[in-house]
Formats: C-alpha cells, sequence, structure tokens
C-alpha cells in the first residue's frame, strides 16, 4: 500500500492542476476526483480535503463563487491570478521533485 | 431521487449537532452531504436517509467535521491578520504615513511637557486607558453584533473574527503590566528626548492597530463579507 504522506504533501498541487484544468468546481466534484485520480493508492478523507481548499482560498489562490442548485447552496472554487501562477510554479516544483527522487531511486530512468 | 427541502434542513442541524456552528461552513458541508446522500441513492435507492447520512459521514474520518472546523478558523483568522496587515501597512505609506509621524511628534511633546517625576506614570495611564476604551467599545459592539445575529439567523466565521478583535485585547494588556515592573524606572529615566520619542512610538503602534481593529474593519465588515461570502447577500429561500 503506497505511503499516503507522500501524496497528502502533494495534496495542494493536485488540486491547483484540477481546477486549472476544470475552470471551476465545487467541493464534493474536487473530493471525488482527486478521489479518482488516487485510486487504490491512498485514502484522503474529506476531513484533509476541505482544509486543503480553505487553506488555498486563505491563501488568496483561490476565489470563489456561489450558486443556487435544487434546493441548496453549492460553493465553487476557481483559481485566482495568483493562483494560476502558483499552479505553474507548483507543478514545476512538483516535477523537479519527481525527476530527483527518480535520480536518487533509479538512476538510470528518466522521466522525460 | 433529489433531497427535499426537509432533508435539507435536516443537513444543517446535523452539522450544527456536530459543532459546526458558522453559516458559511454549514452550507458547504450540507451541499456535500446531500451531493453524497443522493449519489448513493442512485445506486441503492432503498437505503434510509438516515442510513445514507451516516455512510457519507464517516467519510471524514473519525474526527469527523473537527478537523474541517479547525481549519477552516485558521484559514479565517490568516485572512482577517491579512486584512489588519494591509490596512497597517497603509499608516506607514503616503499619505497616512504624515499622519503617523505627527502622532508620534505630537505625543512626544505632551509626554516632553509633563514634569520628569510624572512621565512614567502617564505613559502607564495612557496605556491602560487605551485597554479600558479597547474592552469598551469590545463589549459594545460585540453584544451589537449578537443581536444582529440573531435578527439575521445566521453565523459567519469572518463576522465573529471581526467582533473578536483577534485577541488584541490580550496583547494589549502586556504593555502596562511589563511596563510597570519597576525597572524601566531606574534603567530608562525618561529624561531624554529619544526615550520619549521611543514611549510615544509604542503609544502610537499600539494605537493604530486598536484603530484599525476597532473602527476601520468593522465599518468595512459588510463589504468585506461580501467578498469572502458571495452567499452573505445571496437571497436563500428556504
Amino acid at each position: 500500500m503506497a505511503n499516503s504522506k507522500l501524496y497528502k504533501g502533494s495534496l495542494n498541487t493536485i488540486i491547483l492542476k484540477l481546477l486549472d484544468e476544470k475552470g471551476k468546481m465545487y467541493g464534493y466534484e474536487i473530493t471525488q476526483k482527486v478521489k479518482e485520480l488516487t485510486k487504490g493508492e491512498l485514502k484522503i478523507t474529506e476531513g484533509a480535503l476541505y482544509p486543503a481548499l480553505h487553506k488555498l482560498e486563505a491563501e488568496g489562490l483561490l476565489d470563489v463563487e456561489v450558486a443556487k442548485v435544487d434546493n441548496r447552496i453549492r460553493k465553487y472554487y476557481k483559481l485566482t491570478d495568483r493562483g494560476e501562477k502558483e499552479t505553474v510554479n507548483r507543478l514545476a516544483e512538483l516535477e523537479e521533485f519527481i525527476r530527483s527522487m527518480q535520480n536518487l531511486v533509479n538512476p538510470n530512468w528518466s522521466i522525460q | 431521487m433529489k433531497l427535499t427541502q426537509d432533508h435539507i434542513q435536516k443537513l444543517f442541524r446535523f452539522t450544527r449537532k456536530h459543532y459546526v456552528e458558522h453559516y458559511d461552513l454549514q452550507t458547504e458541508l450540507v451541499d456535500h452531504l446531500a451531493h453524497g446522500i443522493e449519489e448513493q441513492w442512485q445506486k441503492n435507492p432503498e437505503l434510509s436517509f438516515d442510513e445514507a447520512l451516516q455512510r457519507e459521514f464517516e467519510k471524514f474520518g473519525v474526527f469527523g467535521f473537527m478537523g474541517v472546523v479547525e481549519e477552516k478558523s485558521a484559514a479565517m483568522r490568516k485572512k482577517y491578520l491579512i486584512v489588519v496587515l494591509g490596512f497597517f501597512k497603509d499608516f506607514f505609506k503616503l499619505p497616512k504615513v504624515l499622519l503617523t509621524v505627527f502622532l508620534v511628534g505630537l505625543v512626544t511633546i505632551i509626554i516632553w511637557n509633563i514634569p520628569i517625576g510624572f512621565r512614567y506614570g502617564s505613559v502607564l495611564g495612557i496605556l491602560f486607558a487605551h485597554v479600558i476604551v479597547v474592552f469598551f467599545v469590545l463589549f459594545k459592539n460585540r453584544s451589537n453584533n449578537e443581536l444582529e445575529m440573531v435578527k439575521q439567523g445566521n453565523k459567519w466565521l469572518l463576522k465573529d473574527q471581526i467582533y473578536s478583535y483577534g485577541n488584541w485585547v490580550n496583547f494589549l494588556n502586556l504593555f502596562p503590566i511589563l511596563l510597570n515592573t519597576g525597572i524601566l524606572r531606574g534603567a530608562m529615566p525618561m529624561d531624554t528626548i529619544w526615550v520619549i520619542l521611543g514611549f510615544a512610538t509604542l503609544i502610537v503602534l499600539t494605537g493604530i492597530p486598536t484603530y484599525i481593529i476597532l473602527y476601520i474593519v468593522p465599518s468595512k465588515a459588510e463589504e468585506l463579507l461580501a467578498n469572502t461570502y458571495p452567499e452573505y447577500n445571496f437571497e436563500y429561500v428556504l
């Protein structure tokens, strides 16, 4: 079983990347998509995903908008301008990290 | 199968029962739970509402909503601090920096004109008076906020933060206590302009955040809340 700690460190980057691709998403949608993407590898609970979203929002990387859907209010998250720049940075950092780890673990193998 | 308005109300009560007291977080969790329950019903229409809810709640882990509530509060504290810091920085940029310099100068002149023997007592007096005024305004505004909250019916996390002033009062209390040691009197007699200037700066630098926290931020509360919570002005028909 994969070590979920390794994933947790990248959770924010995964969320940013998802929003970068999809434009705007709501909490449930994000949690399901993240679970789907990391399927079988780890179990991230909703209890971990919402705090990550709120933290990114407080950092000014995410913006929210609401809409009335069915008989309830739905909160959508989208990237701010700063969030878009940060996504590029964090993805680059993550790729760099993966490359370094791969060099460390298997020097003869490259993702490029 | 879709949830009824009754179910939604039940979900709001459920979040409140699990210590989510703020409306901003309640709405988000209610939508999440509702979505989850509807999805379960698609796969298993026989499932009861309570059972589906329980299953959905379990996905939040053993601590339930606790982690979400804590993190959200921390995120809001951070947001509040960023807002206050933003206003604070304004006092060190043109044109407001002129006011800051003027105030430091004014307090310096006032202390300078007090006989040496009374200077420490006067500075302590100003700082104590500051704390008392803060306490007075704090309780007045807080009860107003609670009244409004009762009228409005919902509690907003950032609003609570705005009217609880981020523990500024506790921090303020420290100054007179720290200064009242008697040690400073001997070590740093207030007989030179530099020492007086130092104390005048301290008074002004504690006064500015008080002014921001007690007057500027609450006066812009509605604007801040509307920016933070798009649902704040959202007509929510139950």
